[in-house]
């Protein structure tokens, strides 16, 4: 099994009740959690931890990788065209040596709900080396969380 | 009469990237392409005068970012540097000023 990707399904309701917010430095802090293959995790997924279904199979915390993830330096939200567009800066796990399938994106802020189930459509390993995730351009039709 | 009250929108996943390396990390130029890729994007529908005035203006910038993060690797090196000296790892000290960024 491998976790499938998308938007988590909570995560859709909660933007309607101002759960989220993606602002730079003042809004909620945003993390990112690695998962091995063995991860079952679906966009039904709705917290890192804490809610009725939960991070699975994340990544042992060794070799660099911490349990819960990096922190995510938020990019304020834009409108571009149509489209409301959030997203991150790079994020890198320096020094690690890490086998990892898929990841979750969650808002530690708030409860750690989850935000989004990634897919790196095979296994990414680093050894003894650097594990960076680069988010798209914040644009319409690019931007890794959009409203469309 | 019958009103429209959407247009099929929704929450939607863009892609990404996932950048792996092997005993050492990556180079200067993975952390340019970065910067810029974050900086500065050129739709590919945008009109062609306004495109190549973006397309020149991402390429100085280009020049000024790799500048810039090869810099801040050699001002990292010296620190290293000065702080195995201090502990007296003279050869690892020299082993760093081969590395060039």
């Amino acid at each position: 099994m491998v976790a499938t990707a998308g938007i988590c399904h909570t995560f859709k309701q909660e933007l309607l009740v101002a759960t989220h917010n993606f602002t730079i430095t003042t809004g909620d802090v945003f993390k990112i959690a690695l998962m091995t293959s063995a991860s079952t995790n679906t966009p039904t997924t709705d917290h890192y931890s804490g809610g009725t279904i939960n991070i699975n199979s994340e990544v042992a915390a060794t070799g660099g990788y911490t349990a819960g993830g990096n922190t995510l330096a938020n990019i304020t939200p834009v409108l571009n065209g149509t489209e409301g567009c959030a997203s991150f800066s790079t994020t890198t796990w320096s020094t690690s040596t890490i086998t990892a399938r898929s990841a979750m994106i969650y808002n530690s802020t708030d409860g750690n709900r989850a935000v989004a189930i990634l897919d790196f459509g095979s296994d990414k390993v680093s050894s003894a080396g650097d594990f960076t995730i680069t988010f798209p351009a914040q644009t319409a039709g690019n931007a890794i969380i959009r409203i469309t | 009469m019958n009103n429209t009250l959407g247009q099929g929108g929704g929450a939607v996943l863009g892609s990404f990237r996932v950048d792996t390396t092997s005993n050492q990390g990556h180079p200067a130029d993975f952390w340019v392409e970065n910067i810029i890729g974050q900086l500065i994007y050129v739709a590919d529908s945008a009109p062609q005068p306004i495109r190549d005035q973006a397309i020149a203006y991402r390429e100085s910038m280009r020049v000024v970012i790799d500048i810039g993060v090869r810099q801040a690797i050699l001002s990292n090196h010296t620190t290293l540097i000065a702080h195995l000296k201090k502990a007296g790892m003279h050869e690892a000290a020299a082993l760093i000023q081969t590395i060039k960024p």
